[in-house]
């Protein structure tokens, strides 16, 4: 795969592409707020209930925000045969699609993380709120 | 995607233009189906054998792993690019399965509900308990004794069942998992479990119990498939016994590890104090 260099402003169209989701269940992630990054992955936590992948993206000026990427438990992901060593990738530039939290600008849900030579974990449906938007039913 | 329609097509040309790739489909799976399910195996003693690490998907339908080359898709697996326009969003997803509450205790589960962010001890990496933690996802079974082990996003958990035909224990103090005694109905065990302590939910909900809680799953093995239903019992709280939907398990060779650590960070995120969808 020819990786492109994802632009701010390019970032900046799809982060502005705000839309009148449905309410999601998910109270830390807004499914509205999407993000397109390329950077270096520098750690994985392998913990549960969420496994973290800490990701280091340099603007076009150089300065680098690193970023903290939250996805499914590791059973899921030993599930499908991923694990720490192989997200972790080769220090190559990985481009990750997701969401953004509501609280913190760096910290999102990976809909997707693909590594240089193409290849791809998708660990989210695309619209990320999709299966998981269901709100409780109060008892009757 | 619930994107506006330019702001959508931006997304998926971005990433159309970034991805190049080979499609799963659900072909094989379809061929497997038609296939006759293998024999129960069963021991000496002439009862099923449930020995075995059983894949019941943590009870998470739209959870389906499929592998395309070097890529993996967890989740979301039919809106990889390019798949059949028909593949839709990924497997529904069923009515949340509840218990039903007497009406004087309907107005504490509601409150518990909207507190759930502060209340859930599941969100706190605290064992489940029962019936919440679900069915086994490994079982040792020797003459007169079982034992499930549960590989749980909260941790390893474990519980041994006698099967030997003795009773519960008289001196038992309440654990989350309580003390069970099994027997078998023909071809199905029959697990009884009581003392179990009132730190836990029986789902997301706010649905909390007694400590006079008492579960009685079934567990059914046909071929390759293990089917567990559970059914809990509370009439202090509940208008009637809960029975729990039943679900599948399949026998499956990736054995069960040790747990890593579980160590919330959503909790000082939560916005909203909405559900954490967890969806037991």
């Amino acid at each position: 795969m020819n990786q492109r260099p994802i632009t701010a402003s390019l970032l900046l169209i799809l982060a502005s592409c705000a839309a009148k989701a449905h309410h999601s269940v998910w109270g830390v992630f807004d499914p509205a707020e999407k993000f397109l990054l390329t950077g270096i992955v520098t750690e994985v936590d392998w913990i549960n209930p969420h496994v973290y992948l800490h990701l280091d993206v340099t603007d076009e000026q150089g300065a680098v925000t690193s970023w903290r990427l939250e996805t499914v438990p590791t059973a899921f992901l030993r599930r499908g045969g991923i694990t720490q060593t192989m997200l972790m990738g080769d220090g190559e530039p990985v481009t990750v699609t997701g969401i953004v939290a509501r609280a913190d600008p760096h910290i999102g849900w990976v809909h997707r993380i693909t590594y240089a030579d193409g290849h791809f974990y998708q660990m989210a449906n695309e619209g990320l709120d999709e299966g998981a938007s269901q709100p409780s039913v109060p008892n009757p | 995607m619930q994107g506006r329609p330019a702001c959508k097509g931006i997304f998926a040309a971005v990433i159309a233009a970034n991805l190049s790739l080979p499609i799963a489909t659900a072909q094989a799976q379809t061929a497997a189906a038609t296939v006759a399910a293998p024999a129960t195996p069963r021991g000496v003693d002439g009862l099923p054998d449930l020995n075995g690490t059983w894949d019941n998907g943590a009870g998470i339908p739209w959870v389906r792993p499929q592998q395309v080359g070097a890529s993996i898709c967890i989740v979301g697996c039919e809106e990889i690019p390019q798949a059949s326009p028909a593949a839709g969003t990924g497997a529904a997803r069923p009515p949340m399965d509840r218990p039903r509450y007497r009406p004087e205790h309907i107005g504490k589960v509601q409150d518990l509900n909207a507190r759930q962010v502060q209340e859930d001890p599941v969100l706190r990496c605290e064992n489940p308990g029962l019936p919440r933690i679900g069915p086994p996802d490994k079982i040792v079974q020797i003459p007169g004794q079982v034992v499930f082990l549960y590989d749980d996003v909260n941790g390893n958990f474990f519980r041994i069942i006698p099967t030997d035909g003795r009773g519960h224990q008289a001196d038992f103090e309440a654990t989350f998992l309580g003390d069970a005694v099994g027997h078998w109905e023909e071809d199905t065990l029959v697990v009884e479990t009581v003392k179990l302590n009132d730190r836990t939910w029986l789902t997301d909900d706010g649905s909390f119990h007694t400590a006079d809680l008492r579960v009685v799953e079934r567990l059914t093995r046909t071929g390759d498939t293990l089917q567990w239903q559970a059914t809990a019992h509370d009439p202090a709280v509940l208008a009637e016994p809960w029975e729990m939907r039943p679900r599948t398990a399949r026998l499956t060779d990736i054995e069960i590890v040790e747990a890593p650590p579980c160590i919330d960070r959503d909790l000082p995120l939560m916005q909203d104090g909405t559900s954490h969808d967890n969806p037991r």
